[in-house]
């Protein structure tokens, strides 16, 4: 998984891409300093990720969690193919806003 | 006069003292069978294309960094052989095409398997710092980076079956507990069943093979 981070205001926009799979874990800490940290939007861009896993999956779950105890706000936004299909699969639908 | 089995080596970037090795392990356990057997070694901290170095005619692939730590002639009934380092495993598409199950079985036997690593350690974020830096320790480390994963697929039945091996501590199926939050992982073995129609342990846990074909 590759990813970049932008600040805008309150908002924290965050593009991934490639694949997010087992082999990230390493970087799911530094992924979550830098993308929930701060700001009251979490945007999550997904249109370049092109499969996830289960682990992949329990970084969205970190999100979530992340997020509810700041009280932020997560988006995410243009997943396509298998990675909707599995977001929407394990009901990340109700957790977080799609657009 | 009975003629030797061929060994026919494709090599990937990877140096000829080390593929004359190979095929000298390769005649001494294949001794008395007849016919070319095609390996194709790739050297996994260069290789950039696993596709391509699955291509035919490679019936068995070969990462030579874990060519000290395993033993690379696969089952006879094997159709199609990959042995790859735990390090490549975590940097290629091993999954390729098969995707979902393979995936995660690979993710299975490189986190719980070689790198000997508890997923319930994820469930805070104070865990996964733990979990993250233990990881990055080990892939480091050639004692469990080294390590080969294995994947075999055979023909089974009115089916494939597609085995994964790896060289950590195994477990007991009975053992596996619910994860104890989505966060923590553990759904990796559900995804599976949901995959394929049967699968089957052994090698006290360090190998998985998953049955797929008409139910």
């Amino acid at each position: 998984m590759q990813y970049t981070t932008r600040r805008d205001g309150s908002r924290v926009e965050t593009a991934l891409s490639g694949r997010l799979t087992f082999a990230d874990a390493g970087q799911f800490p530094q992924f979550l300093d830098q993308a929930v940290k701060g700001g009251t939007v979490c945007d999550l861009d997904l249109s370049a990720l092109t499969f996830i896993d289960s682990t992949g999956m329990s970084l969205f779950v970190h999100v979530y969690d992340a997020a509810q105890a700041s009280g932020q706000k997560v988006i995410m936004r243009n997943a396509k193919g298998s990675v909707a299909d599995t977001l929407r699969r394990a009901s990340f639908d109700t957790l977080f806003e799609f657009k | 006069m009975t003629q030797a089995v061929h060994i026919a080596i494709t090599s990937r970037g990877v140096e000829g003292t080390i593929i004359e090795r190979v095929r000298g392990d390769f005649a001494r356990r294949l001794a008395g069978m007849t016919g070319r057997v095609d390996v194709t070694i790739f050297d996994g901290p260069l290789e950039t294309d696993l596709a391509a170095a699955l291509a035919q005619p490679a019936l068995i692939c070969i990462d030579a960094q874990c060519l000290d730590r395993a033993d690379p002639v696969p089952p006879r009934s094997a159709i199609l052989s990959l042995m790859v380092s735990t390090a490549t495993a975590t940097r290629l598409d091993v999954a390729a095409e098969i995707r979902y199950a393979v995936q995660e079985a690979i993710g299975n036997a490189v986190i719980h398997g070689n790198l000997g690593l508890d997923g319930a350690m994820r469930a805070s974020m104070e865990e996964l710092r733990l979990f993250a830096a233990a990881m990055e320790q080990r892939l480091a480390d050639p004692v469990h980076a080294c390590l080969p994963i294995t994947v075999a697929a055979t023909h089974h039945e009115d089916g494939v079956a597609i085995s994964v091996e790896d060289r950590g501590a195994g477990f007991h199926p009975s053992s596996v507990r619910a994860p104890v939050s989505a966060a923590a992982g553990g759904l990796g073995l559900t995804i599976i069943k949901k995959c394929c129609r049967e699968i089957v342990f052994s090698l006290d846990g360090r190998r998985i093979t998953m049955i797929f074909g008409a139910a």
